[in-house]
């Protein structure tokens, strides 16, 4: 099967000189892809540059074959993205439902207002918000916000899922919580969750990368990380070994 | 489609359980409403009916300004929402393109300031209904709202929207914003002084109502008095849409770029930056990185679709056009100017006045926006006896002639502003005619310069034109076109539909007077066709004619220089057999309040002037308030404002206010203006006298129903007494008219004194009458000599100030003997009586005292003396004042 998504030399250097991605080649295909790294290594930028946000200094990317960089093919990757960002907030004077909704017009969603409704409240269940369907977007907690996140990227039935820092400042049931349903929708759709916390990786997803000061250190299973650590009793030791080893202060 | 209505039900919704957007929304239907409110209030207690106008017209007076803050709230609010709550960068995601992002995100905001801003419309429409005076004009509210408010919903929201979203920050918009309307505007003028001369105006007048209403509906509440409307007739839609266009040009011309631009700066794809490479210890590292970081703030967005693109050449283009017909328009307008420069400068040649034009044929179309086409047959006659080849028309500049043909010859033509010059070759014969026949095209109007006072249209032009900074400079594209025919009325002039010969000549008004031409002095009759297609419901024209459809067909001989043709969206009611009454149609309750004054009015008028034969088919038209017209100018005189069209004494304009008083107008008014236009009729004057033939007979009418409250004194503290010639065209003198014609009826008594005028009026002969013959006749008829009197005060500015002198009581023997002298310590002859008051009666004398001079007076008396009193009726022309003795008291023996 071809990969979803592929990225070749992707380098970044913000105008500050800063340098964010020095040469990243990565692809993504189905199933649940965790992107691992410490604050400052450079995810958020990667992610951005996926869900086209950020044009990259050089390098290439290609989703299911089309060229992101011309401008029509954008409006079609657009399509099959779904995206959480990390400081999601949805509009606040919107219900839930009606939140999502607006986001399924929004996104040109071919569908009688019955079936985005009815899709709606699938979504709404499925991220277990039903019973606070009605109420307005800006009375949810943290936790249900990222649940609403999660519908809300899921509304027009994007191909993949692009997930940024979604348990950062949720409680520890919350954030169990919300990798049980991110390990739920990845059964279906081709997810890529970036975190610093290496806990929400090892319960849900199958092939990891880690990326450090803009480098793509590590790409594979999360055996094959454990392995390389030899002594690493855990994925977070395994993540922290492989940090050291590269020389990260995050480490 | 489908994505607009799901930004704006989304904006709506997002708003409407917004309790900012509720009270915000509320605050602003208040503040616009509560002019309309508060005229409603006072609405029983206005000395005028209060029609849909005035509420019209104080609702727009505030809401374009208060509407360009809300919009501006709207779209920084909407912006907001999105940018500092975090929401947009999902929505950034959304697979539409940035140009069709932001124009939906823009339709949005505007979709809902429309039912907010409809709200206060829709309040003063119910108002006006609910006021029950007048029949509401609803179509008025919503032309006033489109033209009004809509534009500043538009552009507002447009640029906070764009500004906003291009610095990336509500804040900085505002700053822009601000920024843009004030020094923005000016510092692109002095620029583009440089360049061609231009300038542009700011958008003051796009959001700007009418600061000067606010203030006169505070004076209305407070009683002082009733604010000027416009007219109930209709809204003139027509002129405020083209004056749209030159007030929101510029700015709508900046908006649509921005908003273009916007697009790009969606920061949906940050673009990638090259960086600077700066040494650590570069001593200006923090200065270049801040620029930096600017530079990296506002880099449009990469990848941009082919829809941007074409949103953003669109956008240029159109900013481009709009850009181009406000320029074009100063161009054209200044083309104008020059013109009539030119016109008024140059030495003009009128037309001898041997040249008449025997009979002149129109037959024309007013169409669409007073549009005019016409074909004018003019059979000129050459009464002279040498040839004439030169003939000098005046013709609206705005009309111009599309073809000439002469019966025989050929004619060059010559246009200059409204003199048209054509020259016969051959000249026209002694005693020979020929027809000139003109194709005319064009929209007559007024055209009014948007110049910079002071000074008038020649000074205001020389500035603009040798301007060599751009301050002396204006936005010639907001100067405008008043045309003829209008929503409201149409209103021609013979020379807006036909060429009219001009003898007089073509020297401009007194700087100190007015603007244009001196009017035409020297009138000859002219058989009269016309034929004229209209849209009006009513058209009436000065020979009397009142035609009820869409056509005026009318014959008459009658002055050209007069003639004038009024129509609108009116109705008329037949008043008995006599007279008809025709009226704004939302007016109607006022018509049947006035009818019985009207129709008891011609009643009056024959009784009151029995030798007076009245014209046997009187028309009375309202006529609609024009742009200008100032109602309290002629409160205190009702009858000054009832005009008379044309020389046939037959229809008369009343104006609109004044058939908008409350109470029913006094017959004694009307009956007046019957009574003048009559006489006005009967005889031909001359016309350099014509203006004060028309206020002479009005004053005399005046008083001949009762109505002048005026002796003939003037008041010596206070206001300075008018000293102008009664003759006088430019001053107007009203009150010395009265003072002087209250003497003149005591010189020559009052039955000489109608009897003088009727015998210059009715025994006149067909010879033109002056001035100087009437008095002639009043004088004869009371056989005394006025010939001094009208030197001192017809031509001359001669003012009596009388005093009693000397005055001694004497007993001599059985009798008293009182002496003294008048002396006139001011000027001009005056005729004053005098009298002595006894025990046994009074004494009169009337003394001749000349300018500057000293008369002696002796009473012989039985009774013994109480007082010797000077004009105690006070019957003579003069001034009292402080210092000057009129009374002296006997007190003993002397």
């Amino acid at each position: 099967m071809a990969p979803l998504i592929e990225l070749h030399g992707i380098r970044k250097t913000y105008s500050d000189g800063h340098e964010a991605l020095r040469g990243v080649d990565l692809t993504l295909g189905e199933g649940m892809f965790g992107l691992l790294g410490p604050n400052g290594a450079g995810k958020t930028t990667l992610l951005s540059i996926l869900v086209l946000a950020l044009e990259p200094t050089t390098g290439t990317m290609h989703f299911d074959g089309i060229d992101a960089a011309s401008g029509r093919a954008r409006l079609e990757i657009r399509r099959q993205i779904g995206y959480l960002p990390q400081d999601f907030q949805p509009l606040r004077n919107l219900t839930g439902a009606e939140y999502l909704v607006h986001c399924a017009r929004l996104r040109g969603i071919a569908m009688t207002r019955r079936n985005i409704d009815r899709r709606a409240r699938m979504l709404l269940d499925a991220v277990d918000l039903t019973d606070v369907s009605d109420r307005l977007s800006g009375e949810y907690s943290g936790g249900m916000r990222r649940r609403l996140g999660i519908a809300q990227a899921l509304i027009h039935a994007p191909r993949m899922l692009v997930i940024d820092e979604p348990t950062a400042g949720l409680d520890p049931e919350e954030r169990i919580h919300f990798r049980n349903l991110i390990a739920e929708v990845a059964e279906e759709v081709a997810v890529l969750l970036s975190t610093h916390i290496s806990e929400d990786i090892e319960a849900t997803c199958d092939r990891i990368a880690v990326l450090t000061n803009g480098v793509l250190v590590f790409d594979g299973g999360v055996d094959a990380l454990m392995s390389r650590s030899g002594h690493a009793t855990s994925l977070e030791e395994a993540y922290a070994a492989e940090l050291l080893r590269h020389g990260s202060r995050a480490a | 489609m489908k994505l607009l209505r799901l930004f704006a039900a989304h904006e709506m919704l997002a708003q409407w359980r917004s309790m900012r957007f509720r009270v915000i929304a509320v605050v602003y239907v208040v503040l616009v409403s509560a002019p309309a409110v508060a005229l409603f209030l006072i609405s029983g207690r206005t000395p005028r009916a209060i029609g849909p106008a005035a509420f019209n017209m104080f609702l727009l007076s505030e809401q374009p300004l208060l509407t360009a803050l809300l919009a501006a709230g709207m779209a920084i609010d909407a912006l907001s929402r999105e940018r500092d709550e975090g929401s947009f960068p999902v929505l950034s995601v959304a697979p539409i393109s940035s140009a069709g992002y932001v124009l939906r995100r823009w339709l949005s905001i505007v979709a809902i300031c429309i039912p907010v801003t409809l709200l206060p419309t829709i309040i003063s429409a119910a108002l006006a209904v609910h006021t029950r005076i007048m029949l509401p004009l609803l179509p008025m509210f919503a032309e006033g709202w489109l033209v009004s408010v809509l534009p500043a919903v538009l552009v507002s929201s447009a640029l906070a929207l764009s500004l906003g979203t291009i610095t990336g920050r509500a804040v900085l918009s505002i700053i822009f914003v601000a920024l843009f309307f004030t020094i923005g505007l000016d510092t692109m003028n002095d620029l583009l002084f440089h360049v061609h001369r231009l300038h542009f105006a700011g958008p003051g007048d796009l959001f700007a109502g009418g600061e000067r209403s606010i203030d006169e509906l505070t004076w209305a509440i407070r009683g002082f008095w009733f604010p000027d409307v416009p007219s109930d007739a209709a809204f003139p839609l027509r002129a405020r849409s083209r004056a749209l266009v030159s007030r929101a040009g510029i700015t709508g011309a900046m908006t649509i770029a921005f908003l273009a631009l916007s697009t790009f700066y969606l920061r949906r794809t940050r673009r990638d930056l090259r960086p600077w490479k700066l040494a650590a210890n570069h001593p200006l590292r923090t200065l270049i990185g801040g620029v930096n970081r600017i530079r990296e703030e506002y880099a449009p967005d990469s990848g941009s679709g082919t829809a941007d693109r074409v949103a953003l050449i669109v956008g240029l283009i159109l900013a481009g056009l709009l850009t181009a017909s406000i320029v074009h328009e100063q161009a054209a307008f200044a083309s104008l100017a020059a013109e009539r420069f030119t016109g008024e400068t140059e030495q003009g040649v009128p037309t001898s006045t041997g040249i008449v034009a025997e009979a002149v044929t129109i037959d024309a179309e007013i169409g669409i926006e007073g549009s005019l086409h016409g074909h004018v047959a003019t059979i000129i006659r050459n009464t002279a006896d040498h040839p004439e080849s030169h003939f000098s028309f005046d013709l609206n500049p705005n009309v111009a002639v599309q073809k000439l043909a002469v019966t025989s010859g050929a004619a060059r033509i010559r246009r200059v502003w409204e003199r048209l010059d054509v020259d016969l070759d051959p000249p026209l014969a002694p005693h020979q005619a020929r027809t000139m026949s003109f194709d005319l095209a064009g929209t007559p109007g007024d055209i009014r310069f948007e110049l910079q006072s002071p000074g008038n249209f020649r000074s205001q032009w020389t500035r603009y034109r040798d301007a060599k900074q751009s301050i002396y400079l204006t936005d010639l594209s907001r100067s405008s076109i008043l045309p003829a025919a209008t929503e409201v009325r149409m209103r021609l002039r013979a020379t807006d539909i036909a060429p009219v010969l001009r003898y007089s000549p073509w020297a401009v008004q007194p700087d100190d007077h007015g603007e244009g031409f001196l009017p035409e002095t020297i009138t000859t009759n002219t058989a009269l066709a016309l034929r004229l297609r209209h849209l009006y419901s009513i058209a009436v024209d000065s020979c009397g004619v009142v035609a009820a459809s869409n056509e005026i067909v009318s014959r008459c001989s009658t002055p050209l220089a007069s003639y004038l043709i009024f129509g609108g969206p009116l109705i008329q009611r037949p008043l008995g057999p006599a007279a008809t009454l025709v009226f704004i149609p939302s007016h109607e309750a006022l018509a049947d309040a006035h009818a019985q004054s009207l129709a008891s009015s011609i009643q009056i008028a024959s009784e009151a002037w029995p030798q007076l034969s009245l014209p046997a088919h009187l028309v009375f038209v309202e006529r609609p308030t024009e742009p200008g017209d100032r109602q309290w100018y002629n409160e205190s005189m009702p009858w000054l404002t009832v005009e008379q069209i044309g020389a046939r004494g037959a229809v008369f304009f009343v104006p609109e206010m004044l058939f908008t008083t409350r109470k029913p107008i006094n017959a004694n008014v009307f009956a007046a203006s019957i009574i003048a236009g009559t006489l006005r009729g009967k005889r031909r004057v001359v016309s350099e006298d014509a203006g004060f033939f028309t206020r002479f007979f009005t004053s005399v009418a005046v008083g001949r129903l009762g109505m002048r409250k005026s002796t003939a004194v003037e008041r010596g503290a206070g206001f300075t007494a008018e000293t102008a010639p009664l003759l006088s065209e430019v001053f107007r003198p009203e009150s010395r008219m009265a003072k002087v014609l209250a003497m003149l009826e005591y010189r020559v008594g009052s039955s000489h004194f109608i009897d003088g005028i009727n015998d210059f009026v009715l025994r006149g002969g067909e010879r033109a009458g002056t001035a100087k013959e009437l008095v002639d006749a009043i004088g004869k008829a009371g056989g005394v000599d006025l010939t001094q009197t009208y030197e001192d005060y017809f031509v001359g500015r001669a003012l009596p100030q009388l005093t009693l002198i000397d005055v001694t009581f004497h007993h001599v023997g059985q009798r008293w003997e009182v002496t003294g002298s008048v002396k006139n310590v001011g000027t001009g002859e005056a005729f004053v009586p005098i009298a002595l008051r006894t025990a046994q009666g009074s004494l009169w004398q009337t003394i001749r005292v000349g300018d500057g001079a000293r008369a002696t007076f002796t009473f012989s008396a039985a009774g013994e003396p109480h007082a010797l009193q000077l004009d105690p009726d006070r019957v003579c022309y003069r001034q009292a004042s402080i210092g000057l003795i009129e009374n002296v008291e006997y007190r003993g023996e002397s």
